[in-house]
């Protein structure tokens, strides 16, 4: 089962701290192989031949395999009781190999049947150290020996290359398993009177060697451990563990045992009675039968209780898996699996609705078809240092839909490892925020359109509280005037200022005729419906034919003027106030022009009303849109035609600006429209927000 | 009670700048009557008025546009709008002294923030009665340019 997050170490071949039970079995094996050393050396000394050879007769034990079974010996035991680490290491290593490659050299020489070279140095020399007398030793006995330092090395300098330390454990328990079978094979044939390479040229090895030579084996097999060869198909709860684990004993007994009644039996029963001991083994064999066939009903129980067991936990897993999967699969976030080379290898229905693609499609893939062009790289860089064990938390990485939609999602992921800690893929849960996105967006604008109309609605107010203000103040005021000009008897200014009177008054009618006008614009909108823009432009045209005429104005209106889809009076309105405009800053141009057409700009038609008239210079292109603005105190009107103009175009959706070159070069009015077909008044809002 | 109001016999100048024909005149009218011996200069808009200050254009001659002792100054004004005159003058180290009363119809709280935030010296709302309009008027004449010291000009 795959762990979330696991950091846990890589599990040791041979572990540190290894259970007691084997620590004891290693250091007790490996201080047996020293104190046959030992007793060897000493029996040399002192010529005990139990301590040299056990049976008196037989090859005695060699200085230098004692000598050699105590280095190791030693070195052994120290590493098991407690793990060497720096210098103590170095120096362990450096005599488990010198031993190694100075047995190693000998190794021909000895088989030549010569003694080896320390012996030769502490027994052969004149003044030799050991007044003993020794052998040779056999080269069996070197090989076991420099089998066992090749061990040794193994599990000291092994525990400095943590990744190989498995393959470790089953070398070292591999040789220790040879070495303790070659030692054993050894005894075998001591014990049965068939000494080993007895009778040949080769010198053959003392029955306590091959002795030393058994435990050191059997010690390395349990410092290898339980998860190292050959241990490792006894132990643990497989099946084959199981089996061998029962067997194996009994199998060993069986031989023994059968062995022994063979030999017994045949050496001291008389030959008459050789039915009797063929009826023996006969009933030995039933017996051995019935305990195997018991044996293995036992077992086939247990086993068909382990199966049933498994069925269950396999069912439960079943089970589970079917949760996780639908869990996962219709989960309403979007969730995405992929491996260390970022291919997609699972992928849920809600990304599938994220994106637009299907699992099959995307199975495989790399990562970055899901990215959109402008944030591909940003996004396969954060991807990247999942690789390093960074697990995300809302992070926003844009993903795109197959219609090219960019859709923006928060992600969160977390990395799955093996047992051993190796990365095998990320899964990443992701939120579409897109809509959360776009209302914020919306919003914004919204606050930012609310706020505008704030500041307008403010200004208006301001506006025309001062705009109406003004006119009052100038009809008291010449009233008051009146009285003193009564008391004066001046009659010719007694006129005037009732004149101003009238104008003021006159003013405010007007005033309040427009407001009235400008207040309507925001509510009454009729629907649009399609129209060509030449009607438009003639039925102004035509409503303002008198004072045209009156000016002697040329009207030149462009061809091929499209469809609009708008408030049809409204826009003619525009166009009135737009004309009536031009004449009214005609000035006293010769030859006045008006021109009505239209230019494309990109894709959106631009309407454009042009007079050859005064102009208007730069400053004042914006202003004039403003309300009660008036470049020239002495010019007709309250100063809101244009005001109305800019509203009427704007609630349309459109746009409105000004252009002139300056005092004298005429002015251009233009604007858009909703084209015919394209956009109602009804999303015009929608259209201004994404602008 | 009557300030004295003569300078070395110079009359006292004022520049009324009003883009409404009304209230000029009736500024005029108002100040006419009072015993300050005062021209008025009339302006309509804001560039007028920064042409005259400056002597540019139709200002030109150093005759027509005097130096004034007193800027009264209309807030919503055609072209150059009056807080930008206001701000002009008080940026400009030879016109900043000259006291620049705002004189409107605006009591907007944002008119008379940016006013003096823009070194008005004074603002006045035109009063709608007419008696306050012209006692208003009279005070002004007073204050400004019989109470009020001001350094001696060249």
């Amino acid at each position: 089962m795959s762990i979330l997050n696991a950091g846990q170490p890589l599990d040791e071949g041979i572990p540190r701290h290894r259970p007691p039970l084997y620590r004891i079995l290693g250091i007790t094996c490996a201080l047996a192989a020293v104190l046959i050393g030992i007793l060897g050396l000493v029996g040399l000394l002192f010529g005990i031949p139990v301590l040299t050879s056990i049976v008196p007769g037989l090859k005695q034990i060699a200085v230098s395999a004692c000598l050699g079974w105590i280095i190791l010996g030693l070195v052994f035991a120290f590493f098991v009781y407690r793990p060497l680490t720096g210098i103590k290491q170095d120096a362990a290593i450096v005599v488990v190999f010198v031993t190694a490659v100075v047995y190693a050299i000998e190794l021909p020489l000895n088989i030549s049947g010569d003694h080896f070279f320390v012996e030769a140095f502490l027994l052969r020399t004149e003044d030799a150290i050991l007044p003993i007398s020794s052998t040779p030793i056999s080269p069996l006995a070197v090989i076991l020996i420099i089998a066992s330092s090749v061990a040794l090395f193994l599990l000291l300098a092994g525990s400095r290359v943590p990744v190989y330390k498995r393959q470790i454990g089953n070398w070292v328990g591999i040789l220790g398993s040879a070495i303790a079978l070659v030692s054993f094979t050894i005894l075998l044939s001591y014990l049965y009177g068939n000494p080993f390479l007895y009778g040949t040229v080769l010198i053959p090895i003392a029955i306590n060697a091959a002795l030393a030579g058994l435990f050191m084996g059997a010690g390395f097999i349990v410092t290898a451990g339980p998860e190292s060869l050959p241990l490792s198909y006894v132990t643990g709860p497989s099946i084959r563990a199981r089996l061998l684990r029962m067997l194996l004993p009994l199998l060993i007994v069986i031989i023994f045992v059968q062995n022994f009644l063979d030999r017994t039996l045949f050496t001291y029963l008389p030959a008459e009675n050789t039915i009797f001991v063929t009826i023996l083994l006969v009933g030995f064999t039933v017996i051995t039968s019935y305990i195997v066939g018991k044996i293995s009903g036992v077992f086939s129980k247990s086993l068909e209780r382990e199966q049933l067991k498994r069925r269950i936990a396999e069912d439960a897993e079943r089970e589970t898996n079917e949760y996780l999967t639908n869990l996962f699969q219709y989960a309403n976030a979007p969730i995405i699996v992929w491996d260390p080379q970022f291919r997609i290898t699972q992928f849920n229905h809600a990304f599938e609705r994220l994106t637009g693609r299907t699992q099959q499609e995307v199975i495989g893939q790399h990562l970055e078809i899901l990215f959109p062009e402008k944030s591909k790289n940003a996004s396969l860089e954060l991807i990247k240092k999942t690789l390093e064990g960074v697990r995300w938390e809302s992070v926003e990485i844009p993903i795109q839909h197959i219609n090219g939609e960019s859709k923006i999602a928060l992600w969160n992921s977390a990395n799955i490892v093996d047992p051993r800690g190796i990365l095998i893929s990320t899964i990443a849960q992701g939120q579409d925020i897109t809509d959360r996105k776009a209302i914020e967006h919306k919003q914004k604008l919204l606050i930012k359109e609310l706020e505008q109309k704030n500041a307008e609605l403010e200004r208006f107010t301001y506006t025309v509280s001062h705009d109406l203000k003004s006119p009052l103040i100038t009809i008291k005021g010449f009233a008051g005037l009146i009285e003193d000009d009564v008391h004066k008897g001046d009659p010719v200014q007694l006129e005037k200022d009732i004149l101003r009177i009238i104008t003021a008054a006159d003013t405010m009618q007007v005033l309040l005729a427009d407001l009235l006008k400008l207040s309507q614009v925001g509510r009454i909108v009729g629907p649009p419906e399609k129209v060509g823009f030449d009607t438009l432009v003639h039925d102004a045209v035509n409503l303002l034919a008198i004072p045209l005429a009156e000016r002697g104005v040329a009207v030149e209106i462009a061809p091929d003027l499209p469809e609009v889809n708008v408030d049809r009076t409204r826009i003619r309105e525009v166009l009135v106030n737009l004309i009536e405009n031009a004449i009214k800053f005609l000035g006293d141009r010769q030859n006045p022009v008006i021109r009505i057409g239209m230019e494309m700009k990109g894709e959106t038609p631009v309407f454009f009303v042009q007079d050859n008239g005064i102009g208007i210079e730069q400053p004042y292109l914006e202003r004039i849109f403003n309300l009660f603005e008036k470049l020239d105190v002495n010019s007709q009107g309250a100063g809101m035609g244009l005001t109305i103009v800019r509203r009427i175009i704007e609630f349309h959706g459109g746009k409105i600006w000004a252009e002139s070159e300056g005092a004298g070069k005429g002015t251009t009015f233009r604007f858009t429209l909703p084209a015919s077909g394209d956009r109602s008044t009804d999303n015009n809002n929608n259209s201004k927000i994404k602008e | 009670m009557i300030p004295m109001v003569q300078l070395a016999g110079e009359p006292l100048v004022i520049l009324l700048v009003e883009d409404n024909e009304a209230h000029a005149e009736l500024v005029m009218r108002s100040m006419r009557d009072q015993r300050v011996a005062n021209i008025i200069y009339h302006v309509s808009d804001g560039q007028q008025a920064l042409d005259f200050l400056f002597r540019h254009g139709a200002y030109e001659n150093a005759g027509q546009s005097p130096r004034p002792n007193l800027i009264l100054l209309d807030l919503r004004l055609p072209k150059v709008d009056g807080l930008d005159v206001l701000k002009t003058v008080k940026q400009t180290p030879n016109l900043m002294q000259i006291p620049v009363v705002v004189l409107t119809s605006s009591d907007a709280e944002s008119d008379i923030i940016r006013s003096y935030d823009y070194h008005a010296n004074s603002y006045l709302v035109k009063p709608l009665d007419f008696k306050m309009f012209t006692k208003l008027m009279q005070d002004l004449g007073f204050y400004w340019l019989g109470w009020n010291a001001m350094p001696h000009q060249e």
